[in-house]
């Protein structure tokens, strides 16, 4: 038998239609319902596979191809039963049986592992709760973003701020940086050339810390010579314990300065001068001392100019001292040549007055008197020389007075009053000598002609002229003589006339007599020259 | 005081001074009782003669000077004492005032001036 034959028409069998007698209504009963069957079965599928199609993210999705596949395989099942109403077909029925069993079998196995696993997939509701509730956070998310969102821009904005602030900060500090570098790049340099020693030692040890080149080279070493050392012994010996006691006063904080003109030990072993002015540096929180620092300046030329000042000062004062005493012994000696002198004139007075005892004829006894008031005339100008502070020069204006009134009261025997007006000169010996000689003379004159009978008044002047020359003037009230050969010119004259012609022009002065309600007798001078 | 003389003691060591003193004097009229050339000379005239007047000079001969003899004079006798000198250096004059001079006179001594001065001490 063949395939075809085992397929379609297998030994013969009857149609099935022939179980049903051929009975019109149960066979169309039969075939209708599988008729709708197979279709429904065949449509059904399809709509599966549509809708698993459209649905790639449905879980499971190929269990619902084994439905596709077992449910068409069921669909065919009907077909064929139609097909063997009236075609004994058994053998492919049974071949779509079997496959229909197979699938039957494999959806059916599959399924049951699966159940637990796909109910355990969320339900349209669950999904939709789920998703109400997703909006609920969602909205809740958002506000929270928001307020998240407020709180970044706050952050952000006070992060910049921050940055903002920071960032000033850095470049204030930089600056403040740059300014110390400056600051002490400038104080190096400062210390370095200045022209001035500066030191900083340290302020426990007393040894260099650093040294300028100024300092360095003021003694006469280079400034790594001396980095290390102990300062006190650059002082020169003599000068350290001063310093010393200085510089304790300095660090116990008792002063705050320090300022010394010390002697410094120069490298050739000669002291070199310097003024040091030094303070400490201290700690702000607990002031201990950090480190010394001094500037030294070099004073060696002025000290040594001072010394030799000084010493110049002395040479002058030991010799203002020797004149001074020279000079003493000078005053000392001109006084008591003065003394001398007016002792003398006083052994001539006393002579002219034990002579003119001796003389018995009147006019000689005058003129031995007239003599002693000439001599009174030198002895009055030596003691006005001792009574004056240089014992060079006197006031002429008390002389005057004096040498008038002794003349007038000595030789007067009548009433005759004197009246002396002097101006304020200072005279010396050669200026005094001839003028009061030559009062003498004139007042002399005065007494002895212009008053023989009855008082009068005799009037001694010392003027300055308007042409700066020096005015004597000897007048009186009396009887004039002038024309007399007293003092007449070319006159044949006695004593007193020749000498006051000789002494007026030794004098260099002019004189001349007018008569005129008594005599006037001016002589005018040059002005004594101030010796 | 009465029982003092009226008569001058001189004291000067300078015999022509002294003499031409005495010779002025005398020509007022007053007599002179003695001249004494050293303060020692001087207190023992004065002491011997008592005059109401005594001119003294400051420098004398001998240690003491005249302001020596014044002093000793002005306490034992009591005569005014009037004094003739030639310096008028300020030690002199010093060393005068720290006796009581009655005057002080300076040579050259003129006429006029030992009549006044004389005449104002006697009438003291």
């Amino acid at each position: 038998m063949s395939i075809w034959d085992w397929l379609l028409n297998p030994s013969g069998l009857t149609p099935h239609g022939f179980c049903l007698s051929w009975a019109p209504g149960l066979a169309s009963l039969h075939a209708g319902s599988d008729v709708v069957i197979g279709l429904s079965y065949f449509s059904i599928p399809l709509a599966i596979a549509a809708l698993v199609r459209r649905r790639p993210d449905l879980q499971y999705g190929w269990v619902a191809y084994l439905f596709v596949a077992f449910i068409l395989a069921c669909g065919t099942t009907h077909l064929l039963a139609i097909l063997t109403l009236w075609v004994p077909a058994y053998g492919v029925e049974g071949l779509i049986k079997l496959v229909t069993a197979v699938l039957s079998v494999a959806t059916a196995a599959i399924l049951w592992p699966l159940l637990p696993r796909v109910a355990a997939l969320p339900s349209a509701a669950q999904l939709e709760h789920l998703n109400l509730r997703l909006r609920d956070s969602e909205a809740e998310a958002r506000l929270s973003n928001l307020e998240l969102e407020r709180r970044v821009a706050e952050r952000t904005e006070q992060l910049e701020r921050a940055n903002a602030q920071l960032t000033k900060a850095l470049a204030e500090r930089s600056q403040a940086q740059q300014a110390l570098a400056r600051n002490e790049a400038e104080y190096r340099a400062s210390f370095e050339a200045a022209a001035v020693g500066k030191i900083q030692t340290d302020p426990l040890t007393g040894r260099y810390i650093r040294v300028n080149r100024a300092f360095a080279q003021m003694l006469g070493y280079e400034p790594e010579e001396l980095i290390g050392k102990d300062g006190w012994s650059f002082t020169w010996p003599d000068d350290r314990d001063d310093g010393r006691e200085g510089f304790a006063r300095l660090l116990s904080g008792e002063v705050s300065t320090y300022h010394r003109e010390k002697r410094y030990l120069r490298r050739d072993g000669q002291p070199v001068w310097g003024r040091l002015s030094g303070s400490i540096v201290r700690d702000p929180d607990t002031n201990e001392p950090l480190l010394s620092v001094g500037v030294v300046e070099d004073i060696d030329e002025r000290r040594k100019a001072q010394a030799a000042l000084e010493e110049t000062r002395r040479d002058l004062e030991a010799m203002v001292e020797a004149r001074t005493t020279a000079l003493a012994q000078r005053d000392l000696l001109l006084r008591e040549v003065y003394h001398r002198v007016k002792n003398n004139l006083q052994v001539v007075d006393s002579l002219l007055v034990m002579q003119a005892r001796q003389l018995a004829d009147a006019t000689a006894k005058a003129a031995l008197l007239g003599l002693r008031s000439r001599v009174y005339a030198l002895g009055l100008v030596h003691h006005q020389l001792m009574g004056s502070a240089n014992l060079s020069t006197f006031d002429v204006a008390p002389f005057l007075q004096e040498l008038s009134t002794n003349v007038v009261e000595g030789g007067a025997d009548q009433d005759i009053a004197l009246n002396v007006e002097a101006i304020p000169l200072e005279v010396g010996l050669d200026f005094a000598i001839p003028l009061g000689l030559l009062v003498t003379e004139l007042v002399t004159n005065a007494l002895k002609h212009a008053f023989p009978a009855g008082p009068g008044t005799i009037d001694v002047l010392l003027e300055r002229g308007a042409d700066g020359r020096i005015a004597l003037i000897v007048a009186d009230n009396g009887v004039g003589y002038a024309a007399d050969d007293a003092l007449g010119d070319g006159v044949a004259a006695g004593l007193g006339a020749s000498i006051i012609k000789g002494l007026v022009s030794q004098m260099g002065g002019v004189m001349s007599v007018t008569a005129n309600n008594g005599t006037r007798c001016e002589i005018r001078l040059a002005s004594p020259v101030a010796s | 005081m009465n029982d003092l003389h009226d008569c001058i003691l001189i004291v000067e060591d300078e015999f022509l001074i002294a003499e031409g003193l005495r010779f002025q004097v005398e020509e007022m009229s007053q007599t002179v009782c003695a001249i004494a050339a050293t303060a020692e000379e001087a207190i023992a005239a004065a002491q011997a003669h008592r005059p109401r007047i005594v001119l003294m000079d400051m420098r004398l001969r001998g240690e003491k000077d005249g302001v020596d003899a014044a002093l000793a004079i002005y306490e034992t006798v009591g005569s005014k004492v009037i004094f003739v000198t030639g310096s008028r250096e300020p030690a002199t004059m010093a060393r005068i005032h720290t006796d009581h001079p009655a005057a002080v006179l300076f040579k050259p001594l003129s006429d006029r001036q030992l009549r006044n001065t004389i005449e104002e001490v006697l009438a003291l």
